[in-house]
């Protein structure tokens, strides 16, 4: 390798260092917050059960609209990468299934 | 009581071996998708190294575009890694009697995954907190590399074709099983997705994923348990 071919892998944009440092600072405080501040949580009260909601509630409000929109192959690779890991398949199996089957799709029906 | 010795650490390290090596595995997807939405390599591996959380890390990478939406940003990570104050709280009796610094930095090594090793062992009558950073390092090397060679390889591959796009969305997929604990979340999860789906259809911008998150988790904090 020469130094033109490493120089595209070294570029980078200062907002997105910005936004990846931003990301690392709230994450950080996510790590350290407990151990600080939750000794004034009281367990099983309101703050404590909303703490407790809020990654599932986010997790689904990024993957509802991509469904939404995707179409029926899409949708339907989903369902069985759903089915596959409610199943007991290692997570990484069901991805790659449902990948897979998406590409075959693409490849084969299109 | 409490102890951290460099024998812990190495327990820790090789009792997350199995999970690191998947772990692997999963960066080098995160280094595909990350380049896919235009990441250099240096900002992917920044990004793991900094960040060093998966989850989150896959969701900025859904909103990853130009101009890039800093606030959004931070409160989607703030929304998804919030977990992780509950797993802090939860090690806060074991660590508070270390040096704070030692404290600290092992927690900058936090994940979900060295949190349930950590415990398990803690549960089995463990005093040594070397074993979460332990743990974590080992995670936290298997995670960079993986994601850099993932993105390098990427450059080898059709996006399309071998559909990347859904890679990101069947890790959601995933993610729904170990978060689920039960009936009670389906009311909030609806709310969540119903919130986010109008939200994306009528507010400009990536604000569904705020709208809907806050939605459905006040509405989970206002279930009461039965």
């Amino acid at each position: 390798m020469n130094a033109e071919s490493i120089a595209p892998y070294l570029a980078f944009d200062w907002t997105a260092m910005i936004a990846i440092l931003l990301m690392g600072m709230v994450t950080y405080f996510t790590r350290i917050g407990g151990f600080l501040m939750m000794r004034w949580v009281p367990e099983g009260g309101f703050v404590s059960r909303w703490l407790a909601a809020i990654p599932g509630a986010v997790l689904v409000a990024i993957l509802a609209p991509t469904v939404w929109h995707s179409g029926w192959l899409e949708r339907a690779a989903l369902v069985s990468v759903a089915a596959l890991s409610l199943l007991g398949a290692n997570p990484l199996v069901a991805v790659a299934v449902g990948t897979a089957s998406v590409a075959a799709g693409r490849a084969f029906l299109f | 009581m409490t102890t951290f010795t460099s024998s812990g650490m190495r327990s820790g390290a090789v009792l997350i071996w199995p999970i690191a090596v998947s772990g692997f595995f999963f960066a080098v997807a995160v280094g595909v998708i990350g380049r896919n939405v235009g990441m250099s390599w240096i900002e992917a591996v920044t990004m793991s190294g900094v960040v060093f959380a998966g989850a989150s890390q896959v969701a900025i990478i859904d909103l990853w575009q130009d101009p890039l939406p800093l606030l959004i940003i931070a409160i989607t990570t703030l929304g998804i890694n919030s977990r992780m104050l509950l797993m802090g709280a939860s090690l806060r009796e074991w660590f508070a009697p270390l040096p704070r610094r030692l404290t600290w930095l092992s927690f900058f090594f936090l994940t979900d995954a060295n949190w349930a090793v950590a415990i398990a062992e803690r549960r089995k009558g463990s005093t040594d907190a070397g074993i979460l950073l332990g743990s974590g390092m080992a995670l936290w090397f298997s995670w960079i590399f993986g994601t850099g060679l993932g993105h390098a390889l990427g450059a080898a591959l059709d996006p399309k074709a071998l559909a990347f796009d859904v890679l990101l969305p069947a890790f959601f997929v995933i993610m729904i099983k170990p978060i689920w604990t039960g009936r009670k979340q389906i009311l909030p999860w609806a709310v969540a997705a119903a919130g986010a789906i109008l939200a994306n259809e009528y507010v400009p911008g990536e604000a569904h994923v705020v709208i809907g998150g806050i939605a459905g988790s006040l509405v989970g904090g206002l279930l009461r348990e039965r």
